[in-house]
C-alpha cells in the first residue's frame, strides 16, 4: 500500500508545482487557520465571557468546504491517493506497461466527474440562492472554487496519465514501475 | 443480493488493478446506483453527497486534529517524551523498548494517526536502540506495534471517520479507546519482557537514570500532558464538544511549536499543505464510501448479509469473532482507513440488528486494524520505518514483530470477553 510514483517528468515543471503548492498551501491554510481561531474564539468566549461568535457553526463549514477544495490538487499533484500494489507485480507484459496509465484515466475521469456535479450543485445554489443560516453567506463561490480546483485535479491526473504514456513510448521495453 | 456481490467483485477486481481505492468504491457506487435507479439520480447523488459532507461541520474536527498532530510531530517533542519514558524504564532489562512504547503511546495522545507516530517516533527511537546493540527485529517491532496505537488512543482520525460512517457519538468513541489504549501499552510492554526472557541479548539494560533527571525528563513533556487532558477533560466534563476540543487542540500544539521556537515559515507551509492534502485524501476516501454505501443501501447487500447472519442464529460474541477474523485477514491486504470505510457500512446493519453497542464494536474494530498495521505483507508501520531506514530487514522485522501479533490478539480477546474494558469511561461520562 502507498501512494501512487511520483511523476518524474513533472520535475520539469517543478516551479509550476511548487506554485500551485504555494496556492493551495495558502488558500486551504488561511481556511485551516480561520477554522481553528473560530473554534477557539467561540469556545473561550462562551466559557469566559458567555459570548459566542455568531455564525461559528457555518463559517466552520465553509472553512472545512475550502480545505477539502483546495487540498485535492495537491493529491493529485503528487497522485497520493490511497491504492493497492500487492497485486501489481502479478501483472506482466503489456497488462503491466497499461497499469499505471489506466489508474490515472481511471482517477482523472473520477474526479472530473465530481468536478462536473459540483458545479452543477454551485449552479443550483446560485439558483435558488442558497446562503447560511445566520450570516446569509452565498453557498455557491465555495461550490464554485471546489468545482474548478476539483477539475484542475482531474487535468492534473490526466498530464500524469499522458507523461507515463509518454515514458513507456520513450522506453518500450520499460519495467512497469 | 446478486448486484452488490456483482459490484464487490468488479471493486476488487479494481483495486487489485492499482485503481485508488476511492475511485473504485466511488465508481462500483455511482455505476451500481447508475444501472439499478437510473443514470440522472445517480449522478445527481454524486454531487449531493461531495457537498454534503465538505461542507458539514461535524468533519470540522478531521483537519484540526490531523493538524495538531503535525504540529506536535515536527516540534521534537518525541526525543522528549521518549528521554523522559527511558528516564524511568531505560535501567530495565529491553527498558528501550519499553520506553519507546510508553512513548508511542504518549504521542498517541496527542496524535491521531498510527504512520505519523511509527514514523516520528522511530526516527527517534531505532538509532538509539541501535546503539545500545538491540536486535533489529525487536527495535523495529516496538516502533512500529507502538506506533499502531496512534488510532485507538484518543484524538483518533479513525474512530472518527467510524463515529461519522455509524452515527455514534465521537466523544463517547474517544473515551472508548483510552483504556484498551493503555491495555495495548501494557500488554505491548509485556510482549517486550516475553522477547527479553527468551533472548537477554536482544535487548541489554541500559543506564539507570537518577531521580532528579527523572523529573527534569518528565517536566519537558508537562505541555502533551496539558493537551491530553484539556482535550480529554474537556469532552469527558462537557465543557465542550469533541469539534471544539480539535480546534483548542491545534491551537495549544501552535502555541506549543511556537513556544518550542521550532516552527519556521517554511515548515508552518509544509505542515499546512501536509494536513491540507492529507485531509482531502480522507474526504475524497470518504465519498467513494458513502457512494458505495448508498449503492449497498439500494441493492440490498447489507440487509441481505443481516439476515443470513440472524438466520443462522448465532450469538452475537460469534459473530464478533467472525468479523474479526475478517479484519484480521483484509488487514494482509487493506490499509485502516479504506479497511474501515469498505466494511463498516456492511456490517453496521448486521451488528446493529444483533443488539451489538455501536462503541464497543468500533473499539473491537479499531484494534483489529491495528493488527493489520504490522501483519505481513503490506504491515504498513513497518515499511513505513523502512522508509526511514532502508537497511531494516523486512523478514526480520516481521519475525520480530509476532510476539506484538499474539499480544494483540490477547486484547482483542480481553476486550471481546469484557466490554466493560471499552465501555466503562463512557458509561461514567453518561
Amino acid at each position: 500500500m502507498s501512494a501512487l510514483e511520483n511523476d518524474p517528468g513533472l520535475g520539469e515543471e517543478g516551479r509550476a508545482a511548487r506554485r500551485l503548492t504555494l496556492v493551495m498551501g495558502v488558500l486551504g491554510g488561511a481556511a485551516l487557520m480561520a477554522l481553528m481561531l473560530v473554534t477557539v474564539v467561540d469556545v473561550v468566549g462562551r466559557n469566559v465571557i458567555d459570548v459566542t461568535v455568531i455564525g461559528a457553526y457555518e463559517l466552520s463549514e465553509l472553512a472545512v468546504g475550502l480545505i477539502v477544495a483546495a487540498g485535492l490538487p495537491l493529491v493529485a499533484l503528487r497522485s497520493d491517493h490511497v491504492h493497492i500494489d500487492m497485486a501489481l507485480p502479478l501483472l506482466k507484459g503489456w497488462l503491466r506497461s497499461l497499469q499505471q496509465p489506466v489508474a490515472l484515466f481511471a482517477t482523472a475521469l473520477a474526479e472530473g466527474i465530481v468536478a462536473w456535479q459540483v458545479w452543477v450543485q454551485a449552479e443550483l445554489a446560485t439558483d435558488t440562492q442558497r446562503t447560511t443560516s445566520m450570516l446569509h453567506l452565498p453557498v455557491s463561490p465555495v461550490l464554485y472554487i471546489t468545482a474548478i480546483l476539483f477539475g484542475v485535479s482531474a487535468l492534473l491526473t490526466t498530464v500524469h496519465a499522458l507523461r507515463k504514456i509518454a515514458a513507456r513510448r520513450e522506453t518500450p521495453e520499460g519495467s512497469g514501475t | 443480493m446478486t448486484a452488490s456481490l456483482i459490484g464487490f467483485a468488479v471493486m476488487v477486481l479494481m483495486m487489485a488493478a492499482g485503481i485508488p481505492i476511492a475511485v473504485c468504491m466511488g465508481a462500483v457506487g455511482v455505476v451500481g446506483f447508475g444501472l439499478l435507479v437510473g443514470w440522472a439520480p445517480a449522478l445527481a447523488m454524486t454531487g449531493q453527497i461531495v457537498v454534503d459532507n465538505m461542507l458539514n461541520y461535524s468533519f470540522s474536527l478531521l483537519p484540526l486534529f490531523i493538524l495538531m498532530g503535525n504540529l506536535i510531530a515536527q516540534s521534537r517533542l518525541s526525543q522528549d517524551l521518549y528521554s523522559a519514558a527511558y528516564a524511568f524504564l531505560g535501567h530495565y532489562r529491553g527498558g528501550l523498548a519499553h520506553a519507546t512504547i510508553l512513548a508511542c503511546g504518549g504521542f498517541s495522545a496527542v496524535s491521531g494517526s498510527s504512520m505519523a507516530t511509527a514514523a516520528t517516533m522511530g526516527k527517534v527511537a531505532l538509532p538509539q536502540m541501535r546503539r545500545y546493540g538491540y536486535a533489529d527485529g525487536l527495535a523495529v517491532a516496538s516502533v512500529a506495534a507502538g506506533g499502531t496505537l496512534g488510532i485507538l488512543i484518543p484524538p483518533s482520525v479513525i474512530l472518527i471517520i467510524y463515529g461519522f460512517l455509524t452515527n455514534t457519538d465521537i466523544a463517547q468513541l474517544f473515551m472508548a479507546g483510552v483504556l484498551p489504549g493503555l491495555l495495548g501499552i501494557l500488554l505491548y510492554s509485556m510482549a517486550v519482557t516475553y522477547v527479553t526472557l527468551v533472548n537477554p541479548k536482544a535487548g541489554p539494560r541500559g543506564e539507570r537514570t537518577a531521580w532528579p533527571q527523572r523529573l527534569r525528563a518528565l517536566v519537558n513533556v508537562w505541555a502533551i500532558v496539558v493537551l491530553f487532558v484539556l482535550i480529554l477533560g474537556g469532552i469527558y466534563s462537557g465543557l465542550f464538544t469533541p469539534n471544539e476540543a480539535a480546534g483548542i487542540g491545534a491551537a495549544g500544539a501552535f502555541l506549543f511549536a511556537l513556544g518550542r521556537r521550532t516552527l519556521t515559515w517554511q515548515r508552518f507551509l509544509h505542515i499546512v499543505v501536509d494536513t491540507v492534502r492529507t485531509t482531502s485524501m480522507m474526504f475524497f476516501l470518504l465519498f467513494g464510501a458513502l457512494l458505495f454505501s448508498n449503492f449497498l443501501s439500494i441493492a440490498g447487500g447489507a440487509t441481505a448479509l443481516e439476515q443470513w447472519i440472524g438466520g443462522l442464529g448465532v450469538s452475537p460474541l460469534a459473530v464478533m469473532i467472525i468479523i474479526v477474523c475478517i479484519y484480521l485477514v483484509l488487514g494482509t491486504m487493506l490499509e485502516s482507513l479504506s479497511m474501515i470505510l469498505l466494511t463498516v457500512p456492511l456490517l453496521l446493519p448486521v451488528v446493529s440488528g444483533l443488539g451489538i453497542d455501536l462503541v464497543w464494536f468500533g473499539i473491537v474494530v479499531v484494534i483489529a486494524t491495528e493488527v493489520g498495521l504490522i501483519s505481513p505483507p503490506v504491515g504498513l508501520n513497518i515499511f513505513v520505518l523502512k522508509a526511514t531506514f532502508p537497511d531494516i530487514s523486512t523478514g526480520q522485522a516481521f519475525r520480530g514483530v509476532l510476539p506484538f501479533f499474539v499480544f494483540d490478539l490477547v486484547r482483542i480477546g480481553l476486550v471481546l470477553a469484557f466490554p466493560a474494558i471499552a465501555l466503562f469511561l463512557p458509561a461514567l461520562m453518561n
